[in-house]
């Protein structure tokens, strides 16, 4: 090649350059980076692996693996199981993943399922479930479904309103950050913050009818988490209606979620039972 | 551009017989299988897990595929000596390394839809909904990928060396897509010359969050506006390295 | 191959300048420069080579390993740069696209893509050499060079002849005026080193110019019209074919009094061990 050549493409690349650089200076005219500022993960032993999934620009895959360690952590018994119900659960999940159902069989046994899955126990500590939840926030501030969930189960099942309020308000701001309008957008899910936080408050203060009727507009919503769903089942069983508490459960069968399906035949069949159907 | 075409069309056979090509598009579609397993574990949420599980495969795959490839493309071309009897022909060095990258790309944008295809076909099992999100989303996958080849292309003829050629190019993915972290990052800190170095670091390097919309799936208000200027982005940055390469390849003897 | 010589139809007569030399090397020099940690060493590769080859005329390079031959031929194919001179091929500065069209090369090992069949790779060399007729110029080719029954096999499969007779119709495809071929016979069976022969002589006749390197006197001295011999770098001598046809001892003799104090290694002890 002649030194004329290697000049050209010197200028070309030259040239290239600036254009580039132009370029990067006028994206944000048309792009705004939707996410807040990293941060480092409320949950300590987490934070190399948070960071890794921001820095390899996967925040909504991190969000999700965070999403299954919450779920495995709150779906795990405090204590450690012995030995033989720790078995009973493996195969139950293995059944599960390879489609073979035996729930029936188990779901008749009285208080079957609490041998088996410990999920929306009442009582036990479960400390880290705030954290946890903030930990997927953190990570994608749009992924509503956690907040709803986080704040459910704080409230409901673990009786720590304040920090459900907590977690309630970080997402509301969170929102706000992005887009004030939108956290009060119907046709999006972040205006349930403010439902549930209501309901929430109502529950604090005892103020239970008022709480319900929140709860029931909250589970016409699709982005329900069953959770609340079996929350609002439950108050109504309590209250001595079955009949909505069955068609609570029944949704919740519908939703083909596995954490809750050996939990919503057994409801189903004791409520049928209650309801005289 | 006959010859360009030419060079691609040997380079896209020569990238579907090469069997690490292979090994990595078979390594992706078990991943986006095995993606069901995760679903599972993911509550109420298995669409969105499948979902981005899936869309993460397809790009690190081809990133893995594009880094590796790019280290046989011309470097392992000159120490093997084949690159001798291209360039005793009348083929320009700008003319054979674009067809070469071209070829590489097609071949890999060629693994990236096979897996997509296996993708969609899962997720519609999960009765997921199909969204032009889905394809636009792929298509700025492939657009990263190609500020990435070309880039991987320039680490390969620069260092000589396979190993530092894709260390340089993950880095470089890392940094495109921190480069919103570094932005902020100076506008925090106190010392200008930092500031400065930040703020050059952020001009520099590739943007690729431009380019991540599978990343912001749910984040409301996306609109298509800023997609028009990555179709350019992509172009510019990748031929500024392109034409590196070609800088590059104008001094080398062989 | 075809053992009668080249049919006339496979390649056109060139047309020539007749007062213009087909290769002009010029004070042509290369230095090779390695850097070291604290310092940059040179290593010389060829150092003021000036040589004028004519039209239709085969002139063998002639020196031993590592001598410069191969460094010459890369100069004039612009796989490497002068550190100082200049190389013309038909009155043009070498290397540029116009002047690379004119010149087939072989290089001393096949250095082919192992994935694609014989076919396909002349299909490949023959695009990128803007060939008309593509298609027919290959199945001439092929036909040719005796590999009809393996043309659509992959060169991974191919031994060392094969390779060579594939070589040998990608240098022949854009009916070049000049041929450069570098150890043409190294490695070749008899059969094969004859039948390079009868290719080079008519290749000749068909007027082409050919320019072939090579340590081999004796194949050397069959073909050529003229030989250069290079030694340490230096072209020490160009002899015609004349000169060591009426020399006693012939070429070899004429070679090794010219190149007996280059030698990288010293002489061995014949004598000590009778």
């Amino acid at each position: 090649m002649t030194m004329a050549r290697i000049n050209s493409i010197f200028f070309c690349v030259l040239a290239l350059l600036s254009l580039s650089v132009f370029s990067n200076t006028l994206a944000p005219g048309f792009f705004s980076y939707p996410y807040p500022q990293a941060r480092v993960s409320p949950v300590e032993r987490f934070a190399a692996v948070d960071m890794g999934g921001i820095l390899f620009g996967a925040r909504r895959l991190a969000a999700d693996i965070a999403w299954i360690e919450l779920l495995q952590y709150y779906g795990s018994p405090e204590e450690p199981l012995d030995r033989e119900t720790e078995f009973k659960v493996s195969w139950d999940m293995a059944r599960y993943l390879m489609g073979i159902s035996g729930e029936k069989e188990e779901s008749h046994k009285p208080g079957a399922e609490e041998e088996h899955y410990h999920f929306d126990i009442t009582g036990g500590e479960y400390s880290g479930l705030y954290t946890r939840c903030l930990r997927v926030a953190r990570l994608d501030p749009f992924f509503s479904h956690v907040y709803l969930y986080g704040a459910g189960a704080l409230a409901w099942n673990q009786n720590r309103p304040d920090e459900a309020i907590k977690l309630l308000e970080d997402g509301i701001s969170s929102i706000e950050k992005y887009s004030p309008s939108i956290s009060k957008d119907i046709h999006q899910p972040f205006w349930q913050y403010h439902l549930y936080l209501s309901a929430i408050i109502y529950s604090k203060s005892g103020k239970y009818n008022e709480m319900t009727a929140l709860l029931e507009t909250a589970v016409r919503q699709p982005e329900c988490p069953n959770m609340v769903k079996a929350i609002l089942a439950n108050i109504y069983q309590k209250n001595g209606k079955p009949r909505d508490a069955l068609r609570l459960w029944i949704e919740i069968y519908d939703s083909k979620d596995p954490t809750y399906l050996n939990r919503s035949l057994s409801k189903i069949s004791e409520l049928r039972a209650l309801a005289g159907l | 551009m006959n010859k360009i075409f030419s060079i691609a069309y040997y380079t896209f056979i020569e990238s579907v017989r090469n069997k690490v090509f292979y090994v990595l598009v078979l390594f992706g579609v078990v991943i986006v299988f095995a993606s069901l397993l995760l679903a599972a574990l993911g509550g109420e949420q298995p669409q969105r897990i499948l979902l981005d599980v899936g869309l993460n495969a397809i790009e690190f795959f081809a990133l893995l595929t594009v880094g590796f490839s790019a280290v046989t493309l011309v470097l392992e071309e000159i120490e093997s000596k084949t690159v001798y009897l291209i360039l005793t022909r009348p083929v320009s060095r700008w003319t054979y390394l674009a067809g070469r990258y071209l070829g590489l790309l097609l071949a890999v944008y060629c693994g990236m839809l096979l897996m997509a295809l296996m993708h969609v076909a899962l997720l519609k099992l999960e009765g997921w909904q199909f969204a032009a999100r889905y394809p636009l989303a792929l298509l700025l996958s492939a657009g990263k990928i190609t500020i990435i080849g070309s880039l991987s292309l320039f680490f390969s003829l620069f260092s000589t060396s396979a190993v530092s050629s894709i260390s340089f190019t993950i880095f470089f993915w890392l940094l495109g897509h921190f480069g919103e972290e570094i932005s902020f990052l100076s506008t925090k800190v106190p010392n200008i010359f930092l500031k400065i170095f930040l703020k050059a670091v952020y001009l520099l390097t590739p943007n690729l969050q431009l380019f991540n919309l599978r990343d912001f799936w749910e984040v409301p208000g996306i609109v298509g506006g800023w997609m028009f200027i990555t179709a350019g982005y992509c172009l510019v940055y990748s031929a500024l390295f392109l034409a590196l390469s070609v800088w590059v390849l104008a001094y080398k003897e062989f | 191959m075809a053992g009668k010589g080249i049919p006339y139809s496979l390649f056109s007569f060139p047309r020539f300048n007749k007062y213009m030399p087909s290769i002009e090397l010029k004070d042509l020099s290369k230095t090779y420069a390695k850097k070291h940690l604290f310092h940059v060493s040179r290593t010389t590769g060829i150092e003021n080579v000036s040589l004028s080859i004519e039209r239709g005329e085969i002139f063998g390079l002639l020196g031993l390993n590592g001598a410069g031959k191969t460094t010459t031929i890369k100069l004039i194919l612009g796989l490497l740069r002068p550190t100082s001179g200049s190389v013309m091929v038909e009155g043009a500065p070498a290397p540029s696209p116009a002047v690379l069209k004119q010149i087939g090369y072989l290089p001393e090992v096949a250095y082919f893509y192992k994935y694609l069949t014989a076919e396909e790779i002349l299909r490949f060399y023959g695009r990128l050499s803007e060939i008309e007729r593509l298609d027919r110029r290959v199945d001439e080719l092929i036909d040719f060079v005796g590999l009809q029954s393996v043309r659509r096999k992959r060169l991974a499969e191919f031994s060392k002849g094969m390779l060579q007779r594939v070589g040998l119709a990608q240098s022949l495809l854009h009916d070049p005026k000049i041929l450069i071929y570098d150890e043409p016979v190294s490695g070749l069976d008899p059969l094969a080193i004859a039948e390079m022969r009868g290719l080079i002589s008519s290749l000749k006749a068909s007027g082409k110019t050919v320019f072939l390197s090579s340590h081999l006197i004796s194949e050397v001295e069959k073909v050529c019209d003229r030989v250069g011999i290079l030694a340490r770098g230096r072209l020490v001598k160009t002899i015609a074919q004349r000169e060591w046809a009426n020399s006693p001892g012939g070429l070899e003799k004429l070679f090794v009094s010219e190149v007996a104090d280059s030698a990288e290694l010293g002489r061995m002890k014949i004598q000590a061990l009778a």
